[in-house]
């Protein structure tokens, strides 16, 4: 096949195959595309224990549905309408799937009602002490104090059904934490404390579905923000608590930054492109190359995926920012030979660079997606994908369709950069030692001062003002989930119950120590079979035989004789034990249902276990110890050791993406020239992280993330400007554009309000300075290069 | 999220297990036909109020009689109370038992010969904050903290004041019907209905205001 037929060939090819992809897209795809906007989602799973995970994913779903919030205003009447108002606001969203505001008069009577069938298998954990320990005296103290002190307006029983409150102080022993509201009116209610108190009313939410999932957010913010403008309209504040908000915030500055730093990226892509080549036509087949690029890597992630998730969107600027390379090589090589060029002319020449550069650029995308980082190997795909469109689209369509510029331009720009590269020539050759070598020294300082940081906090958009929230509501409340938590698992209801009864009691004693403040199970409100049948056996020996504490005190308080007698003889009356599957039917289980996970697949049940204001993990971790029943989740650490973890797997992928790089330049250039060749990339890396670490910046996993990406776009340059057959104005004038243009991507994303969306911009764009400066330094850099060259 | 999904149970404190039947005679004090505004009572209250609302505690002797009709006979009670204002409420029972009852809105403390003997948290004592705020506006005559939560009454008679409380919150309906004090120089008698046909009435003698507290009652509260 001739090359003009090949170049055909190619064309009709490459047109045919992005006809099908468009109509895919189009007609599949364009319908139902979905991305995903959590964080956490980027992160890897903990793949040692599945079971696990799926447990912790159920438990952070439903969690992340819940959100609080306190409506607050200088007098209560006010706080409470304008509550009233924020939560009618919100109950007229479907996105919404209850609001409460006010309480349930009746709700402790139903509660009540609910366990009294059960009651001769119930004991709080205090009773069951006391009894298990002989202490009558504190039990009867405590059943003195519920009737004749103001205590006795907190029973939960009557004086006469119970006279010793033991079914009371169950019921009491079932409440989970309150914090510092109280009720009043109907509502709950908090005040701050000082001269000028502000009254506050506690309203609780429930998403219809995940907080994270978009769909779910375009329609709670509207509803929220409504809600939020209700409440201010009627004279309050409001400050909530949950992950909707941040997820709503995260979403809406995603979609933002997409926004911003796309038209002015393109506006700069736009304008620089008219200005070089003053040509429509350019343009144009740029921007195809590109759209194809993105249409293809969309499609593929989303049949990989499922979802594209939004910062792979983000990062679509940096493809952008790659991709367009190809064009500009290609156009630019008409000023090789200014007024003569022919759009075929410039495939011989410049083809195998291009085809060098996005092999290169692909390798190092490639290697990004080793790490198991599923964030990483979508964005890696992504742009693996979009290069090659990109790519596949100069190769077959610009050869027959870009026409050459106006010789006049062509003239102008050829002159302008012979002279560049002239001046580049001189500047370099003049160069002293000793400037090199306080360029090595302050490096090597820089390298030396490097600090690392592996917070989970990189990963989430500073929002001050929600954190403020959060931090009003947590003290109002006086009340924070800790978190870590226990994970419970059990190959049945009965045994997970059994099991959170054994770390409940190692968590009792923790809290004597004073080590935590509170925790919360779901076998508080539901003891095992095993429990109740104990309690109920304890409750036959020593209160409610004959000579038990219950005759004893029904006595003391003149009951009539054949009164014990019937409360003696209606104790027991065979009722089966509570399950957890009654339990879990009725509304008593409301509190604790977020707690319950229930069977999670493979015949295990998972509950699980907070805690509030928990001391040091190692003591955590030792109530668990033995237990093998019980783990400790710290989410926290779990992310920093994933990000530590990572940083340094990254770090050696950069490492050997330099080494595999020069073995890459080797096959065509020969080991010594693709050795040179990776010199500027290099000192581009190390020069990157010595400015970091000059700067005080703390470096995190993506921070190595864009030191890898620096080394491919230096190696991009490098090529261009260190290949002595491609020297000359085009090709100066190629690198210098294709810099220019990373640096408006890059730099962009420097000012994105995600942290290490911001750490990835602002590394790459000092990279991308470096790797230019070191590459056109080396670029002319005479003697041994350039006699291998002339081989 | 445990705070938002436990809240409801905070009514029970308050709600109690209230028995069905109202009582027949519960609001048959005539003040009840005498609404009166935070203000006037003041007035009507007259130094008694002025003298406890400026004390940062309250200190006196109590004795108590409750009525339950779920119970053979009334339980007797009598012994010294410590109302301190914003901070707590120390209920010291001397008289058929020695119990030492400290009440703050953070937790339910029970002494025995000034050691605690059993604590429980406002965590587990879901309504506790309630029932402290009422009780010490109440042993205060805090008025203006009192109309927050009841519809108030007043009555002058010839020897001395009546004061009327109505709940306005159902929750609290649902437990006390109505609370009528009654006093001269100062509050003498609180006699308690509630909405099941129980009542108590507490008769106070002895009463001091405190301009500050002591050191160790200071601590007595913590």
């Amino acid at each position: 096949m001739t090359p003009a037929k090949a170049v055909a060939a190619r064309f009709w090819i490459w047109t045919a195959a992005v006809a099908l992809l468009l109509t895919l897209f189009a007609v599949q795809l364009a319908p139902r595309l979905q991305f995903e906007t959590d964080i956490l989602a980027l992160l890897p799973r903990d793949t040692r224990d599945a079971d696990a995970a799926r447990a912790l994913d159920r438990f952070a779903d439903q969690l992340g549905r819940n959100a609080v919030f306190l409506v607050g205003a200088n007098d209560f009447a006010t706080a409470r309408g304008a509550a009233r108002r924020f939560a009618d606001t919100l109950r007229s969203s479907p996105a919404f799937a209850e609001v409460t505001l006010e309480v349930d008069a009746a709700w402790p009577e139903k509660v009540a009602d609910i366990y009294r069938p059960y009651r001769d298998g119930l004991l709080s954990a205090r009773a069951r002490g006391w009894l298990l320990g002989g202490n009558d005296a504190a039990l009867l103290a405590q059943a003195r104090q519920a009737l004749y002190t103001p205590a006795a307006f907190m029973r939960r029983s009557g004086a006469g059904a119970d006279p010793l409150n033991l079914f009371g102080d169950f019921l009491a022993d079932t409440s989970p934490v309150g914090g510092n509201l109280t009720l009043r009116d109907g509502v709950l209610n908090v005040a701050s404390g000082g001269a000028d108190a502000i009254q506050y009313v506690l309203v609780r939410a429930v998403l219809s579905a995940n907080a994270f999932s978009t769909a779910e957010e375009d329609a709670a913010a509207p509803a929220l923000d409504a809600a939020f403008a209700a409440a201010h309209a009627a004279g309050a504040s409001v400050s909530g608590s949950g992950l909707i908000q941040h997820a709503v915030a995260a979403s809406r500055l995603g979609q933002h930054e997409v926004k911003l730093f796309g038209s002015v990226q393109l506006l700069g892509l736009v304008a620089i492109l008219l200005w070089v080549f003053r040509s429509g036509r350019v343009l144009l087949l740029s921007a195809a190359a590109l759209g194809v690029g993105v249409i293809a890597a969309l499609t593929v992630c989303h049949y990989l995926f499922g979802r594209v998730h939004v910062l792979t969107l983000v990062f679509c600027s940096n493809l952008a920012g790659i991709a367009i390379d190809y064009s500009i090589y290609y156009c630019a090589d008409q000023f090789r030979t200014p007024g003569r060029w022919r759009a075929a002319d410039a495939l011989p020449f410049i083809g195998p660079a291009i085809g060098m550069s996005c092999l290169v650029s692909l390798m190092s995308y490639a290697l990004l997606a080793v790490a198991p980082f599923p964030g990483l190997r979508q964005i890696a795909l992504f742009c693996c994908i979009g290069l090659l469109g990109a790519y596949g689209c100069v190769i077959a369509w610009f050869p027959r369709w870009v026409r050459p510029a106006a010789p006049a331009v062509a003239e102008r720009l050829s002159r302008f950069f012979g002279r560049a590269q002239a001046l580049r020539e001189r500047l370099v050759t003049t160069r002293t030692r000793w400037f090199w070598l306080a360029l090595i020294a302050l490096t090597a300082a820089g390298l030396w001062r490097v600090q690392v940081q592996d917070d989970v906090r990189v990963l989430q958009p500073d929002t001050p003002q929600l954190a403020q929230q959060e931090k009003e509501v947590r003290d109002q409340l006086g009340d924070s989930v800790d978190s870590r938590f226990f994970l419970v698992r059990a190959a049945s209801a009965e045994a997970l119950l059994q099991a959170e009864e054994q770390l409940s009691q190692r968590l009792d004693s923790l809290r004597a120590q004073g080590q935590l403040k509170s925790y919360n199970a779901v076998s508080r409100a539901l003891p095992s079979a095993q429990r109740q049948a104990q309690n109920h056996e304890l409750l036959a020996g020593s209160v409610f035989s004959d000579s038990g504490l219950l005759p004893r005190f029904m006595r003391e308080l003149g009951f009539a004789p054949a009164a014990i007698a019937e409360r003696l003889a209606a104790f027991g009356k065979g009722v089966a034990p509570l399950t957890a599957d009654a339990w879990l039917a009725t509304p008593a289980a409301e509190p604790y249902r977020h707690l319950w996970l229930g069977d999670i697949g493979g015949g295990i049940f998972a509950s699980v276990v907070t805690l509030s204001g928990a001391g040091d993990t190692a003591l955590l971790r030792t109530a668990a110890d033995g237990l093998p029943q019980v783990s400790l989740i710290d989410r926290v650490a779990n992310v920093t050791e994933i990000l530590r973890r990572y940083r340094s797997i990254a770090l050696w992928i950069v490492a050997a993406s330099v080494f595999a790089s020069a073995l890459l330049l080797a096959v065509p250039y020969g080991l010594r020239r693709g050795v040179r060749l990776m010199l500027a990339p290099v000192a581009a890396v190390l020069g990157a992280l010595a400015v970091l670490g000059l700067c005080g910046v703390a470096v995190t996993f993506f921070h190595v993330v864009a030191l890898h990406l620096v080394l491919g776009l230096s190696m991009e340059y490098a090529i261009l400007l260190q290949l002595p057959e491609l020297r000359g104005p085009s090709t100066l004038l190629s690198a210098t554009l294709a810099a220019l243009l990373a640096l408006v991507a890059f730099g962009l994303l420097a000012f994105s309000t995600t942290p290490f969306i911001h750490s990835i911009g602002l590394t790459v764009s000092i990279g991308v300075l470096l790797g230019f400066a070191c590459s056109a330094a080396l670029g002319t850099i005479p003697a041994r290069s350039r006699s291998i060259s002339t081989d | 999220m445990r705070i938002a999904a436990s809240l409801l149970l905070l009514v029970s404190a308050i709600a109690a297990a209230a028995p069905a039947s109202p009582s027949p005679d519960a609001a048959a004090d005539p003040v009840f036909a005498h609404p009166a505004e935070a203000k006037e009572l003041d007035a009507l209250l007259g130094p008694a109020a002025r003298a406890l609302a400026g004390a940062a505690a309250v200190r006196g002797e109590f004795s108590q009689r409750k009525s339950l009709h779920e119970l053979p006979q009334p339980l007797v009670s009598s012994g010294d109370f410590l109302v301190a204002r914003g901070i707590g409420i120390d209920w010291h029972t001397r008289v058929p038992f020695d119990s030492d009852l400290v009440l703050t809105p953070q937790a339910m403390v029970q002494r025995d010969g000034g050691a605690e003997a059993m604590r429980a948290d406002a965590a587990t004592q879901p309504g506790l904050g309630a029932v402290e705020q009422v009780f010490d506006a109440l042993f205060a005559l805090d008025t203006p903290k009192l109309a927050e939560r009841f519809t108030l009454y007043g009555l002058r008679g010839k020897e001395g004041w009546t004061l009327g409380l109505k709940p306005r919150d159902a929750a609290l309906a649902k437990m006390i019907d109505s609370i009528v004090i009654s006093g001269s120089e100062q509050p003498q008698r609180i006699l308690l209905h509630e909405t099941g046909g129980d009542r108590t009435e507490i008769t106070f003698t002895r009463q001091t205001a405190l301009g500050t507290l002591s050191e160790a009652e200071r601590k007595h509260f913590k």
